[in-house]
């Protein structure tokens, strides 16, 4: 990222993440990742999985200043399937709606890289386990995108990966491109890529806002 | 990654610090160490603001070191170390309503590094807020990964080069003896001096 | 052209002994032809004996030639019905060789013309005149012959105007050119002579001044023009008998020689001469490394010269281990040494690469090649024997001199632990003595009471003692 070993790394570009969402119903689900082994990259291998546990934490407080309820979310994201590999804390900003030239959500985001003991570090920063859920699916690249088809599953007991339960019978299809703040023309793109597969399934832009008020 | 020892070497009486650090360079290239670059260590403090009396206030110290240009070392006060990326500043920016940065707290130690055979000696000026503050020198033996082997080993060489400095080892080095050394530990060495050094300085002002 | 009419026409043509001249008729049957074969054979039988014969030749340039029959003679049947001509001409003049045949008139006449031509007969022209106001058949034979030409042709002439002439032509030979095209050749060569004289003769006129003289430039112009004219003429001749030439015949190989052989590109020549420089030369080099090396005390093959009795009794197997018995002693091995922990790869066949940990200090790579120990690698805890795609890799060097030095120790060690006849107690005193090694870091020389010297703890196990010395220390 930064050439120099310099002090000052919060003044590194923030990235954004675009994303495209949409949804399959099971039975649906082959077709759709027969025709996205056609679109993206390697081909020729087998579908890539990924079976992950997520935990989300959130930080609360009602500073004085400012008299309401602030709070930030930070997610947890660990890998099951290789335990090996480093956990990553995500932050992802409020996406930006109400722009029609936008063909995406644009979001900002952060993404670290962390050691093991990102969860008892966070406790004691004073975060609180909001939810976790775990997450089984595909995922696939073309390119810059990166498009994953996944189902959710809900935890019946906290800390237990194994004692499992889909949310739903739908997968989750998300189409996203992390890139440097000020690039809009992937959004073309990715409206493209969506386009290719509009009749199995419809991606667009869904304002979460008006999801978490329903 | 080999084991680190840091320590602080006392400058005498009547020597400003730069003629020290003068001194012990000399010293070590006599040795017949090779001059191989600078590296720097420092830290950030953050302070929580949370209002609600329920959880105490935290510190969250973030220190990178030169030697692992790519990573941020988190750590907290109750002694949780966390390695992560170096895009953790960016995080802690976002934090802004919760954790405030500490003025004034910035420190950093810097210097030449020595490579004498499979050992790596620093040198390093302490700077509080861009003031002079100590020596902190820094010894790594890169073969071996366990303290309690080499300890004697590395005894030898600094007291070869500086005299008698360490008879025992620190405190913090007493429990790592017979685990596996990694890079978190090197930097709860630094964080300890510079806390050290911190609270020498405030009880220097509060003079 | 020649050839055409060699086949419509007969020609005279020589052939070997009655019988398979029989065998070679081909006709169309009629009574009298047969009955006139039977006779001619009859005939035949009665003069073998060698004929001269002389034969008049009615060709355009009238040359005589003398034929010479030294296998078949002639027989002129006196018989009207039937003449028979057999003239195996030899004829030793370079122009014609004919025979006339002749026969009364008023009769079916069956001449049977056959002659061989060995000469370079241009032209050969042998009529048969039946004298019969029987057509004509003229068999007119190719220009020039070199070679042997065989056509046999049958004249059958009954009262008929058909005539048949069937000929089998086993011609053998190829023509050249023409008596015409060889004269057109002559000709032309003597004409383009001919331009380049009176192309020189211009250009010294034109340096010299066509007597230059003052005033004259008409006369200069002139005498030029009179020059170029001639120049003109003789080319335009030249390009007449250019026109009459024949073309080379492309059919035959003789064209072939006047094609350029294509230029060798590839290099295969000089580069089977560098190789086989090269590989001469590796083997004078390997041969004096053999001589030299077999010097050395140290070495561990066994040589097939070497003491035949030996050999006989007992081969070294030691190499040549099989690898359930490896496994079997590595567990042995593991259990044995506490703080060693054993693990087995066998990237390629037969020779096991067996990565041991010695305490926390270090981990070796030792291959093996049945149970000799073939090469050995120290590296530290922290670095790994594993190249980027994860594959085994012995080359690479450790990253720290203590190791580097420790890996020189352990070659030095395994040279001194080899046992070709007791293989296993070899690789076990060998492992016994790196045990040792777990101590690299902890403990001091027991020479100078030092832990560093010169930068590096005490790197040496003593062989028989395993006491830790400094490098510089032992001794």
């Amino acid at each position: 990222m930064e050439g120099s070993v310099s002090i000052h790394r919060h003044t590194a570009a923030p990235f954004h993440e675009y994303l495209l969402q949409g949804s399959v119903v099971d039975n649906s689900c082959d077709v759709l990742l027969n025709r996205l082994r056609g679109l993206c990259d390697n081909a020729e291998n087998d579908y890539e999985s990924f079976h992950d546990h997520e935990l989300v934490f959130a930080l609360r407080s009602s500073t004085a200043q400012n008299n309401h309820n602030q709070q930030v979310y930070f997610r947890v994201r660990h890998s099951l399937k290789a335990p090996n590999a480093p956990w990553h804390l995500r932050y992802v900003g409020q996406a930006e709606v109400g722009d029609k030239t936008r063909h995406t959500l644009v979001r900002t985001y952060v993404d670290v890289s962390t050691s093991d003991n990102v969860v008892t570090f966070l406790n004691e920063m004073g975060f609180r386990l909001d939810y976790e859920y775990v997450i089984k699916g595909y995922f696939f690249h073309k390119g810059r995108m990166k498009v994953t088809v996944s189902k959710i599953f809900r935890m019946l007991q906290p800390n237990n990966v194994e004692n499992l339960e889909p949310l739903s019978l739908s997968y989750l299809v998300e189409l996203t491109v992390v890139a440097p703040a000020g690039q809009e023309l992937i959004q073309d793109d990715m409206k493209n890529f969506a386009e290719q597969l509009k009749p199995l399934v419809q991606l667009e832009k869904i304002d979460h806002r008006r999801i978490t008020m329903m | 990654m080999g084991v680190v020892c840091v320590f602080p070497y006392i400058i005498p009486e009547g020597k400003s610090g730069l003629q020290v650090v003068d001194c012990l360079q000399k010293q070590v290239e006599l040795l017949g160490a090779v001059k191989a670059g600078t590296f720097c260590v420092d830290c950030e403090t953050y302070q929580s603001n949370f209002s609600n009396t329920t959880t105490p206030q935290r510190l969250v110290h973030i220190l990178h070191n030169s030697e692992q240009p790519a990573t941020c070392f988190a750590i907290v006060d109750t002694g949780n170390c966390l390695v992560a990326d170096s895009q953790f500043d960016i995080l802690m920016q976002r934090l802004k309503g919760f954790y405030q940065q500490r003025k004034g707290f910035k420190i950093e130690s810097k210097g030449q590094r020595y490579e004498y055979g499979d050992f790596l000696i620093k040198i390093g000026s302490v700077l509080l807020a861009s003031s002079f503050k100590g020596i902190l020198l820094e010894v790594e033996y890169y073969p071996c990964a366990y303290l309690g082997d080499c300890w004697n080993l590395m005894k030898e060489l600094i007291q070869s080069v500086m005299g008698n400095v360490l008879e025992t080892p620190p405190a913090f080095l007493k429990q790592k003896f017979n685990s596996e050394y990694g890079p978190s530990d090197t930097i709860q060495q630094y964080l300890e001096h510079f806390n050290g050094f911190r609270k020498a300085a405030s009880a220097n002002q509060a003079r | 052209m020649a050839h055409a009419t060699h086949e419509s026409l007969s020609s005279v043509v020589s052939c070997p002994p009655m019988t398979s001249l029989s065998r070679c008729l081909r006709f169309r049957s009629s009574t009298a032809v047969n009955i006139g074969l039977k006779f001619y054979l009859l005939i035949l039988s009665l003069s073998p004996s060698l004929f001269l014969s002389l034969s008049f030749s009615l060709s355009p340039s009238l040359s005589f030639s003398l034929s010479l029959s030294p296998i078949l003679s002639l027989s002129v049947s006196p018989s009207p019905s039937l003449s028979l001509s057999l003239s195996p001409s030899l004829s030793f003049s370079p122009s014609l060789s004919t025979s006339l045949s002749l026969s009364p008139p008023l009769s079916p006449s069956l001449s049977l013309v056959l002659s061989l031509f060995l000469p370079l007969s241009p032209l050969s022209l042998s009529p048969s005149l039946p004298l019969s106001p029987l057509p004509l058949s003229v068999s007119l034979s190719p220009s020039l012959f070199l070679s042997l030409s065989f056509s046999l042709s049958l004249f059958f002439s009954l009262s008929s105007p058909i005539t048949f002439s069937l000929s089998l032509p086993l011609s053998l030979s190829y023509n050249m050119a023409d008596a015409d095209n060889l004269e057109n050749i002559a000709e032309a060569v003597k004409l383009t002579q001919k331009i380049r004289a009176s192309i020189s003769k211009t250009y010294s006129g034109l340096s010299d001044g066509f007597h230059n003289s003052l005033g004259n430039e008409k006369q200069c112009l002139s005498e030029l023009q009179k020059s170029l004219l001639v120049i003109n003429n003789d080319f335009n001749a030249l390009e007449k008998f250019g026109n009459l030439l024949n073309p080379i015949d492309r059919s035959t190989n003789s064209f072939n020689l006047s094609l350029d052989p294509v230029v060798d590109k590839t290099p295969l020549y000089s580069q089977l001469l560098q190789t086989h420089k090269w590989t001469s030369k590796t083997l004078d080099f390997s041969n004096q490394a053999f001589y030299i090396l077999s010097q050395s005390p140290l070495h561990r093959s066994v040589y097939i010269g070497a003491s035949a009795k030996r050999l006989r009794r007992q081969s070294p197997t030691s190499h040549t281990v099989s690898a359930n018995h490896l496994d079997m002693c590595l567990t042995n091995w593991d259990r044995s040494f506490a703080d060693m922990s054993f693990s087995i790869v066998r990237p390629l066949g037969n020779c096991g690469v067996v990565q041991v940990t010695v305490g926390r200090a270090m981990t070796v790579l030792i291959i093996l090649r049945g149970l000799i120990i073939e090469w050995v690698r120290v590296k530290g805890c922290t670095e790994n024997f594993l190249t980027d795609e994860g594959k085994i890799n012995v080359w690479s060097k450790s990253k720290y001199q203590v190791f580097q030095m420790v890996t020189d120790h352990a070659s030095a060690a395994m040279l001194h632990f080899y046992s070709p006849v007791i293989p296993d107690v070899a690789v076990k005193s060998f492992l016994t003595w790196l045990q040792k090694y777990s101590t690299l870091f902890s403990a001091p020389c027991l020479k100078c009471g030092h832990y560093l010297q010169g930068g590096l703890p005490p790197t040496w196990r003593d062989f028989r003692t395993g006491e830790p010395y400094h490098e510089v220390c032992r001794g």
